[in-house]
């Protein structure tokens, strides 16, 4: 098992991509995949591609049939199927945590599933997995960050940090509270009008808030 | 009430909403007033007599909660629960009622006689909300006392509500309830904790200890059974005790204002809101942010001008008037050279000084300081800083003492550290006149206001970089969100400006007095001793003759021995003199060259000095020598009052840390200049 996840690490973002497509083609067509195919997917020479899958070979992940066929092994599929994973799990952290249109969410994707240690990437998981995914799919909040100036609505929930919670309720920030977006642009902190006070929340703190937005707001700016 | 008792009176609420003012009230304290979110950042004390009886008033640090967040919070949760005052006055803002009643929850539990004060009455009628006070009182258990601090106004009647609660020591009826779940929890632990004799009510402690609070237990088993049911609780309540107890009291809030408080459904013009329209929009307010430092430095260092002139006049005729009366010899030479000169230099700097916190008491009184850190905060947090250090490191440019101490109104310790770190290498105002001399002695008029500049820049260039370096170095972790109130625009009072405005003079003033005149003292006495007989006999003051006792002074061998550290970058013996001298005050520094060249009666003194300066040949053809000087004065450690505060801010690891830090980044900083200067063929 030890070996197993340092031979893992090991792996270049290049050949992470390489094992991805391998399995995307295989499913798609059926079987093996041949180096041009393979070249033409990722957009690059068959000349370089055949460099890549000489090392994947050589690591045991890919195998060459005959008339140059290219396979995946046992233990390539199982790791590919691992990336794409993380892909789909990095891409559903975009696309339902954040709410990023799905073509930037993929595009992210793409290049986070290579960045992230594989701590961060259990973290994630356990994140993603422990959310009400009802709570993600119907009460259709937004995070406060994502409000325009003029925009209000009912602050919903606050993800993670008991100590800011704290401090955020003795603002009169608590979930239930009605909130009004009085400032909100470029770098600066997000302002709101909670209660008769104005109350000025760093961007990295108020992407946790998660706000529903007044009906009528919704029908007006859609 | 025993007769002759001082009683104590503690006066808590949130931040902003008028405490320190209601303190003044009471108490007539000369005290700053501002609109600065943790102004009051230290425990405040005053007394005043009423009907024949003495009070004590505590003024505790502004907190949302006795949950504490930070340092303030949890200097006012502990005297709370340690030092029981007879009374306390919880002042809340009638504007924002609900909010504010929630800390009120916290406090009707403690066992202490509460009076609120409802503060901002006037706003709150204007803005249409209407309160029962009577209604409030009955609810609340407590006497409710209307009010507009601001303007003096039911402060009598607070008066007489205290005096009489210090009487019956009637506590509050009312008690928040914590949900059933709570209640049991703690039940149970105040049934074992009967009998035990405490100030503080069984109920509140009972509630302490579940929240952790080793304190408040006996003995260790019912710690332990505290611990259990507190995890069992948040398991139940999924939930974090504290954000559950403090949802209950923001219900118990609701639940009063929803019976007191009737708002008008009128809509009204909120100027606050019109005004941050623009001066926190993205890009008009970062306009405006410019504008209004502009005008506050045209105004210290233009508007100034006049009054620094007067006061030159002055010193010098003051200085006449002791030459003429005294006797040639060593006192004439002790008043006429080390006292006069020496506090002189500091006195032409005191309208600066005035102006600077003239505009910088407008600005916090008027609310516009949070919208500064505010508009600010976007950049400053790309440069590793918080929106809210941009104000410690504003006031640094006026004096490094206020600002280390500034540092307060941060949240955590990291943010704290790392503001009071950098905040040395904003160019404090006692550093101008060192400025002022060289620059104007060996630059074109022309170049003065550039080169001025200059040294600012490259010391808040130089604080960035150090902020980010610091913050990799020592606290890669812990960095805090904004979270901040803005305070509604209100005009300045004219007496709270003011009295911010002679507070700092005065303080500059004592530093002066004392630090400085003692520095002078001491300087000029390193400076004629040892004198042979010939001096002491016939001393003369031909500036010649002076000088060539000097070279066998304490002092100038005190600078040979500094010597060698500074000759990389360019300076000789009377420099490290100067510098030495500098950590008195940077101010010193003039004054301790001036005894170093010897300078004597002239139509000026620093025009004297200016001249010999130009004629030492160290300098002499040189300029960028002399800029190179100015760049270590910049950012060498500051003076010895900014290492006293920051020893009782943050202990003497740190201390000893900044002391080093500073003066090493000096070095390599001058160095680097010197090397500059040398590539591009300046004189060096």
């Amino acid at each position: 098992m030890k070996a197993g996840e340092q031979a893992e690490r090991k792996l270049s973002t290049a050949q992470e991509d390489y094992l991805e497509t391998l399995l995307v083609l295989g499913a798609e067509q059926g079987g093996g995949v041949t180096l041009t195919e393979l070249a033409g997917r990722l957009g690059i020479s068959a000349a370089s591609a055949s460099d890549v899958v000489h090392r994947l070979q050589d690591a045991g992940l890919v195998e060459r049939a005959p008339r140059g066929l290219i396979w995946l092994t046992a233990a390539g599929a199982a790791r590919a199927e691992r990336v794409a994973a993380r892909h789909r799990m990095i891409k559903r952290f975009f696309t339902d945590v954040l709410r990023v249109p799905q073509e930037i969410a993929e595009d992210d994707a793409c290049r986070a599933e290579h960045a992230l240690h594989p701590e961060t990437c259990a973290r994630l998981n356990d994140f993603l997995e422990h959310l009400d995914a009802d709570a993600l799919e119907k009460d259709n909040t937004v995070a406060l960050t994502l409000l325009r100036k003029g925009q209000s609505g009912t602050l919903v929930r606050i993800a993670g940090g008991h100590a800011v919670r704290i401090r955020l309720a003795g603002l009169g920030m608590r979930p239930g509270v009605h909130v009004r977006v009085l400032q909100n642009s470029g770098h600066a902190p997000v302002m709101v009008r909670v209660g008769n006070a104005r109350v000025a929340i760093g961007r990295g703190l108020a992407t946790r808030l998660h706000i529903a937005l007044d009906p009528a707001q919704e029908e007006q700016h859609g | 009430m025993v007769e002759g008792k001082v009683i104590r009176v503690a006066i808590i609420g949130n931040p902003n909403c008028g405490k320190t003012c209601l303190f003044n009230n009471l108490t007539g304290a000369h005290q700053h007033v501002g609109n600065w979110p943790g102004v009051t950042v230290e425990k405040k004390t005053g007394v005043y007599e009423y009907g024949g009886q003495t009070y004590e008033v505590i003024d505790l640090p502004g907190t949302y909660s006795l949950l504490p967040y930070s340092a303030e919070e949890e200097i006012a949760e502990r005297f709370l629960y340690d030092e029981a005052p007879d009374v306390l006055i919880n002042i809340v803002d009638a504007t924002n009622l609900e909010r504010h009643l929630m800390l009120s929850g916290q406090l009707v539990g403690l066992g202490i006689p509460l009076v609120l004060a409802l503060n901002m009455m006037d706003e709150a009628e204007q803005q249409g909300v209407r309160i029962d006070a009577a209604q409030l009182g009955q609810m609340l258990g407590v006497p409710v006392v209307p009010m507009i601090a601001r303007r003096n106004k039911g402060t009598a009647a607070l008066l007489e509500a205290v005096a009489r609660l210090a009487q019956s020591g009637a506590l509050s009826t009312a008690e928040v309830n914590y949900g059933p779940g709570v209640e049991e929890a703690i039940k149970e632990i105040s049934s074992r904790m009967e009998g035990e004799a405490s100030r503080i009510p069984v109920r509140e402690r009972a509630l302490a200890l579940l929240r952790g609070r080793a304190a408040c237990a006996s003995d260790e088993g019912l710690l332990e059974q505290a611990g259990a049911l507190r995890a069992q609780l948040e398991r139940r309540l999924h939930d974090t005790l504290e954000n559950y107890v403090l949802g209950r009291c923001y219900g118990f809030a609701h639940g009063l204002a929803r019976m007191c408080v009737t708002h008008s459904t009128q809509a009204r013009f909120n100027i606050t809101e019109k005004l941050d329209d623009y001066l926190t929009h993205p890009v008009l307010g970062l306009v405006f942010f410019a504008l209004s430092m502009w005008v506050t430095f045209e105004l210290v260092f233009a508007a100034s001008a006049p009054m620094t002139y007067v006061l030159e006049l002055g010193v010098e005729g003051l200085r006449g008037v002791i030459s003429a009366a005294l006797p040639q010899g060593l006192w004439r030479s002790l008043l006429a050279d080390g006292v006069v000169m020496g506090v002189g230099g500091v006195l032409m700097f005191l309208p600066n000084i005035m102006l600077l916190f003239l505009a910088i008491g407008v600005l916090e009184d008027s609310g516009y300081m949070a919208r500064a850190a505010f508009v600010m905060d976007g950049i400053m947090h790309r440069l590793g800083l918080h929106g809210k250090s941009f104000i410690p490191m504003l006031v640094g440019f006026g004096c490094t003492v206020p600002a280390v101490m500034a540092t307060r109104t941060l949240d955590t310790r990291r943010d704290r550290l790392i503001t009071a770190l950098i905040v040395p290498f904003m160019s404090c105002g006692a550093r101008l006149p060192v400025y002022t001399l060289f620059i104007s002695a060996f630059f074109a008029p022309a170049w003065h206001a550039t080169l001025l500049l200059s040294l600012y820049v490259l010391g808040i260039v130089v604080a960035i970089g150090a902020a980010n370096v610091l913050g990799l170095m020592f606290f890669r972790k812990d960095f805090s969100p904004l979270l901040m109130e803005l305070p509604p625009y209100r005009l300045p009072t004219l007496r709270s400006v003011v009295m911010l405005m002679w507070r700092r003079a005065w303080m500059y003033l004592k530093k002066a007095g004392t630090l400085l005149l003692g520095a002078s003292v001491a300087m000029w006495l390193l400076c004629s001793f040892p004198r042979d007989g010939a001096a002491l006999a016939d001393d003369d003051t031909q500036a010649g003759v002076t000088r060539s006792q000097f070279e066998n002074s304490y002092a100038a061998r005190l600078g040979r021995t500094f010597e060698p550290l500074v000759r990389p970058l360019g300076f000789d013996w009377k420099v490290a003199v100067g510098l030495v001298s500098g950590l008195a005050a940077k101010e010193a520094v003039v004054s301790t060259l001036m005894v170093v060249y010897g300078v004597e009666e002239s139509a000026s003194g620093r025009d004297a000095l200016q001249d010999e300066l130009r004629a030492d040949p160290l300098f002499a053809g040189k300029p960028w020598v002399a800029y190179t000087l100015l760049v270590f004065i910049l950012l060498y450690v500051p003076c010895m009052a900014v290492i006293v505060v920051f020893y009782r801010e943050f202990g003497a690891w740190w201390t000893a840390f900044m002391t080093v830090y500073t003066t090493l980044t000096a070095w390599c900083m001058a160095l680097c200049v010197r090397v500059i200067g040398w590539l591009a063929g300046a004189g060096v």
